[in-house]
């Protein structure tokens, strides 16, 4: 455990010194601003459209879950590129000839992009929190919104997002593994997130029942996770025009880990099965 | 103590069709420079890599300290570059090594510094290694194969890419660090690299050992003896008959006859007896060039 822990240390060494986190995080925290800015401007000049997405303690929580899909697509991502690097640089082969145990570096990795996806929410929900308070400050009637959400639902959120992101983040980590390549290993990842996007509802119009089984798949567990009141447009699809109902919470959740369970297992074995070479190009 | 550190037995890998390692049974000996000399494709890096965990082995066995299986313990005490070296591109030498060093729970930075001189990257230290040249990065793999004081060294071609003033330094430091009881596995094809470094060496063709032992022995066993007489064409025509000696061949105006050295005095003898007299005579012994093509029946100078 404590050599596992030590191997995380030296993977965020890493993770930290490479521009391709911090711009991905850049990219993240300025899309959720312009979700509080936007809105903000549109309400100065109509008021009717009203506040929610700038005022606190409620924005974090909508401002999240609105961008729920594209924190997937970033995550995914940076597993992508974390695992892969290693096998277009040729790292690999340096690293596990030092024996710090196969499973382990891999491991370690994955722990340190699920920190890192953690940190980047909060951030992200800090940049939230901070501009919600200027813009309800800059608000000429600021003063008198009234509150919307509550603050536990807030941080529940963040958590809940950060939660459902791991199984994308780790069918990313397992398909670069099965191809040892970040390019090849997102591009799978991220068509079968669009595919699962398109094809659910559509299967769910025209198949009576698929909304049962559709309650087993990724994209309605992982959005059921994070879901406000089924605001979201891909439940949104599913349950009307398909006629199904969600799944609870804790069915959603049980999903997700299973997911994150079989993901992380094909990876590790497929990492500790086949053998190193040199580099692959970067 | 056992006096066998890497010991490889039948050991084969393939790749469908294509056999890479082939039945090889190799003994590296504890304290000595061993090279695993042989043309690109014959086998040698497959078998760094089996050694070192990278690669599976379709069958046969190896061990090393005495261990079945390259387990963490074992690496541990390995320091070993495959091939041309691959680190973080956007890290420093200095983070790669801290990184290395770190992986393996040790913290030293004052190691990193003495490693860095050591292979002459104290003053490109912090600069980053998508900035090195490919001599620069074979002194960084170096000095990451050197991290916690290794019991044995395994290096791949460790002078790919150095210019010549590099690559005498590069041995001349693999000799160093031989000397101190240290096993060094030195892989290369280049022959004259390996003659200068290593006190032995395992010769592959192919996968499959074509040849193992001291470089003496090896060199020594098949020696020749270098002559001028007073008649060249009657001294080849004299010896050709005698059983012991294999061959006698002009080389740059003298006879070399393919004998051990031990019955130069023989030969003397029987040239006396047939009225030709040995003017010069010394012994003469083959290269490591020579005798890898002699066993490998090659004809390239320099393997490919």
């Amino acid at each position: 455990m404590l050599h596992l822990l030590s191997l995380v240390r030296w993977e965020w060494f890493k993770l930290r010194r490479r521009w391709f986190p911090w711009i991905l995080l850049v990219i993240f925290v300025l899309f959720t601003q312009l979700v509080v800015w936007v809105p903000f401007l549109v309400y100065r000049t109509d008021p009717d459209v009203g506040s929610d997405s700038f005022v606190l303690p409620g924005s974090v929580a909508i401002i999240i879950s609105s961008m729920f899909g594209f924190a997937i697509v970033l995550m995914m991502t940076l597993a992508s590129s974390v695992v892969g690097t290693e096998y277009g640089w040729g790292t690999l082969r340096t690293v596990i000839a030092r024996g710090p145990g196969r499973w382990q570096f891999l491991a370690a990795k994955l722990i340190a992009v699920g920190l890192a996806g953690l940190g980047g929410l909060v951030v992200a929900a800090i940049g939230i929190l901070i501009s919600s308070i200027v813009a309800t400050g800059l608000a000429e009637n600021g003063s008198d919104f009234a509150s919307s959400g509550d603050w536990s639902n807030s941080i529940l959120t963040v958590l809940e997002a950060a939660y459902a992101v791991i199984p994308y983040a780790l069918m990313a980590a397992a398909l670069t593994v099965l191809t040892s390549s970040a390019n090849i290993g997102l591009a799978i990842t991220v068509g079968y997130h669009i595919a699962e996007q398109i094809a659910i509802p559509i299967l769910s119009v025209f198949i009576d029942g698929f909304d049962r089984i559709a309650g087993f798949s990724l994209g309605i567990s992982a959005n059921t996770m994070i879901s406000q009141g089924g605001a979201d447009e891909f439940i949104f699809l599913v349950t009307t025009l398909g006629g199904g109902e969600l799944p609870g919470k804790p069915q959603a959740f049980l999903v997700l880990l299973g997911y994150s369970a079989a993901f992380a297992a094909v990876a590790i074995w497929l990492y500790q099965k086949r053998d190193i070479t040199g580099a692959r190009g970067a | 103590m056992n006096d066998t550190v890497i010991q490889t037995r039948d050991l084969t890998k393939t790749y469908g069709s294509i056999v890479a390692v082939n039945k090889l049974s190799m003994d590296v000996p504890r304290g000595r420079i061993f090279g695993l000399l042989g043309p690109n494709g014959s086998g040698k890096t497959t078998t760094l890599s089996i050694i070192l965990g990278l690669t599976a082995a379709t069958s046969g066995s190896f061990s090393v300290f005495e261990n079945n299986v390259p387990h963490r313990d074992a690496l541990h005490r390995i320091g070993a570059i495959v091939e041309t070296p691959a680190f973080y591109p956007y890290l420093s030498g200095r983070n790669n090594l801290a990184y290395f060093q770190g992986i393996t729970g040790q913290s030293d930075p004052g190691e990193l510094d003495r490693l860095l001189d050591t292979v002459g990257l104290g003053t490109r230290a912090n600069h980053k290694f998508q900035t090195y040249s490919l001599g620069m990065k074979q002194r960084l793999g170096l000095a990451y194969a050197l991290l916690g004081d290794p019991e044995i060294l395994i290096l791949d071609e460790p002078t790919n890419g150095m210019d010549p003033a590099g690559m005498a330094e590069i041995r001349d430091l693999i000799r160093r660090l031989g000397d101190g009881g240290r096993t060094v596995l030195l892989s290369s094809h280049l022959l004259h690299e390996v003659e200068a470094v290593c006190d032995s060496v395992a010769i592959l063709a192919k996968g499959k050992l074509i040849a193992q032992g001291d470089v003496s022995d090896l060199l020594g066993a098949g020696a020749q003896i270098q002559f001028r007489t007073t008649d060249d064409a009657r001294a080849k025509e004299v010896l050709s008959s005698v059983d012991w000696i294999k061959s006698v061949e002009e080389d740059e105006g003298s006879l070399v006859a393919n004998a051990p050295s031990h019955r130069s005095g023989e030969l003397t003898a029987a040239l006396s007896g047939a009225g030709v007299y040995v003017t010069e005579m010394r012994p003469r012994a083959k290269t490591l060039e020579q005798y890898f093509l002699e066993v490998t029946g090659q004809t390239d100078g320099e393997l490919t």
